[in-house]
């Protein structure tokens, strides 16, 4: 009789403590996890932004290219350019001046040299086309202390002679 | 025989004090961290709702407009061209299209010989604050230069898109 007086259906203190502990732990997982929501939804708005860039880029450069192949020839293989445009001019330039765009992204050009085998297709050995450039555009910005890199290469020609 | 009586009332089960208040603390702690996970959520929500209107609606209005200048034949000088609102009038192999601002919103209008639609690209809780467009004009052809700026009124945060886009259709 004593026995069954004894058992009751309460919690201990122990137990109770327990269980707001893994609560507790629950919780803060999983506004750990939101933060990480955050950051990721803002890194696919810079990616967003970024495609719009790099195609700004690519088209940019073949205005360059429209104006004058000269201009494309004569710069140096390897180097890191900035775009620049003149607003007055309306024209877009290339310059060794580092700049960046609304405090987020940075976007260089770097240009390499372009070999064709015997067949007139472009290979990686071959004789050195002076008509033909491989441009890439790249874009950098920082994404929850991370550095984002996007990249877009193409090849572009003397297509006006 | 009162004594027994007053015993066994005084018996029955109940809390003591010290009890009560520990319960009571971790109850307090508890209901801080849900409170906690409630006003983080929300305030998550409302900051990738917003990030996802400005990728969304950026996206679009980038699209739209280099597609549509990318197909054009010819950018019109009656075109408003390095201010804000800029107003696009592009003469395409169907007609006109024109890309202005409209009520917040970037606004496509096309004529056709079959009639004009009117639509706005964008919408949602961002709006456009600025749009300027640049006519690029080279030896060979013509090239439009655009940006937009969406902004999200509550927070004043704003957001820039830049493209450019040479017509092919006028090489």
């Amino acid at each position: 009789m004593n026995k069954l007086l004894n058992t009751n259906k309460a919690f201990s203190l122990v137990e109770v403590i327990v269980a707001a502990a893994i609560v507790l732990l629950i919780g803060v997982a999983f506004t750990g996890s939101l933060s990480k929501t955050i950051s990721l939804s803002n890194r696919a708005l810079r990616t967003a932004q970024s495609t719009a860039l790099l195609e700004e880029g690519a088209e940019a450069v073949k205005t360059i290219r429209d104006n004058n192949w000269a201009t494309i020839a004569g710069l140096t293989v390897g180097t890191t350019y900035y775009l620049s445009y003149n607003t007055t001019t309306d024209i877009w330039s290339l310059t060794t001046t580092p700049s960046v765009i609304d405090n987020i992204f940075t976007r260089t050009i770097v240009l390499s040299s372009v070999n064709r085998n015997a067949t007139d297709d472009i290979a990686v050995s071959g004789t050195l086309d002076p008509k033909t450039k491989l441009v890439t555009v790249t874009t950098t910005f920082t994404s929850d202390g991370m550095t984002v890199t996007k990249s877009l290469p193409f090849y572009i020609s003397d297509i006006f002679n | 025989m009162y004594k027994k009586t007053m015993k066994k009332i005084f018996n029955k089960k109940g809390y003591s004090l010290l009890e009560l208040v520990i319960y009571l603390a971790l109850f307090a702690a508890l209901s801080m961290v849900l409170v906690n996970i409630a006003v983080v959520g929300y305030k998550a929500y409302r900051t990738v709702r917003v990030n996802r209107d400005f990728t969304e609606n950026g996206l679009l209005a980038i699209e739209r407009i280099s597609r549509t200048v990318r197909s054009a034949t010819d950018a019109s000088n009656s075109s408003t061209f390095g201010s804000n609102p800029g107003v696009l009038i592009l003469t395409t192999s169907t007609g006109t299209s024109t890309f202005d601002v409209s009520n917040g919103a970037l606004r496509l209008t096309e004529t056709t010989a079959s009639g004009t639609t009117v639509g706005n690209i964008t919408g949602g809780i961002v709006t456009v604050s600025s749009l300027v467009f640049d006519k690029i004009t080279t030896s060979k052809g013509q090239a439009i230069k655009t940006a937009i700026t969406l902004t999200y009124s509550a927070t004043s945060r704003s957001e820039t898109f830049y493209v450019t886009t040479i017509l092919r259709g006028a090489y």
